[in-house]
């Protein structure tokens, strides 16, 4: 449980986030389900 | 890592290719298989459903970042991908690694969010596009690493802090975190 964020890293963390908030604007249901899968699998990246 | 390190190669793109194709028919397969499961949930109401989210999402944290590790275990496949897994050659053998990566059940799961995901999918009853939607952000999520280290620039840096990053607790449970709130959002 270490490691630190750099800012260009970061700003690919924040993707799912943004989509999620994107889709509370819109009022649409598919950047939810996009940024939902995209925040699940990026969290296994350390993995590969 | 699939890709060495060194100057990059038209391979590489290939097999990069190869493993993101993997995980996303992987993710698919996975995901239309919890789809079809979740018809099983449709009695059941939509506050009904989102409670049993959050409990679910709120264990799963306990058992992989919080209290309950150690003491409980979740269900995943405790082994790597096998190596005889690029028998066959580096590009067929990535489609078939990322294949496995994609379904999220073939190898370690460290992170509560993909548990949270699946639930998502068992129990919000998405419509069959939203679940493909999933499978398909899933499938890229799990493949973003190596397009980074694509990148002609830093890759090696790049790479090494995203990673990093991964492991980070705070990444973990903020991941997780987005997930549970689109899952209610599907509900």
């Amino acid at each position: 449980m270490t490691g630190s964020f750099a800012p260009r890293a970061l700003a690919v963390w924040m993707a799912p986030a943004a989509l999620v908030a994107l889709a509370l604007v819109v009022h649409a249901l598919w950047p939810v389900a996009i940024g939902i899968g995209l925040a699940a699998g990026l969290s296994l990246s350390g993995s590969v | 890592m699939l890709l060495p390190s060194g100057k990059r190669h038209g391979r590489d793109r290939r097999v990069v290719a190869a493993y993101l194709g993997g995980t996303l028919a992987g993710a698919t397969a996975t995901a239309v298989l919890a789809w079809l499961l979740s018809g099983f949930v449709a009695p059941f109401g939509a506050t009904a459903r989102s409670a049993v989210l959050v409990a679910g999402a709120l264990f799963a944290w306990g058992v992989k970042h919080g209290p309950l590790a150690d003491r409980v275990q979740l269900p995943e496949a405790r082994r790597q991908i096998p190596l005889e897994t690029f028998g066959r050659g580096l590009v067929p053998g990535a489609w078939k690694f990322g294949f496995e990566m994609g379904t999220g059940m073939r190898t370690y799961v460290p992170s509560f969010a993909p548990y949270v995901l699946i639930l998502t999918l068992l129990v919000a009853r998405p419509t069959l596009g939203q679940a493909l939607l999933v499978a398909a952000g899933f499938g890229l999520g799990r493949a973003v690493p190596l397009m980074i280290y694509l990148r002609p620039e830093e890759r090696l840096s790049l790479t090494r802090d995203f990673l990093q990053g991964a492991d980070h607790r705070f990444a973990q449970t903020a991941a997780g975190l987005v997930v549970l709130l689109g899952a209610l959002l599907l509900v």
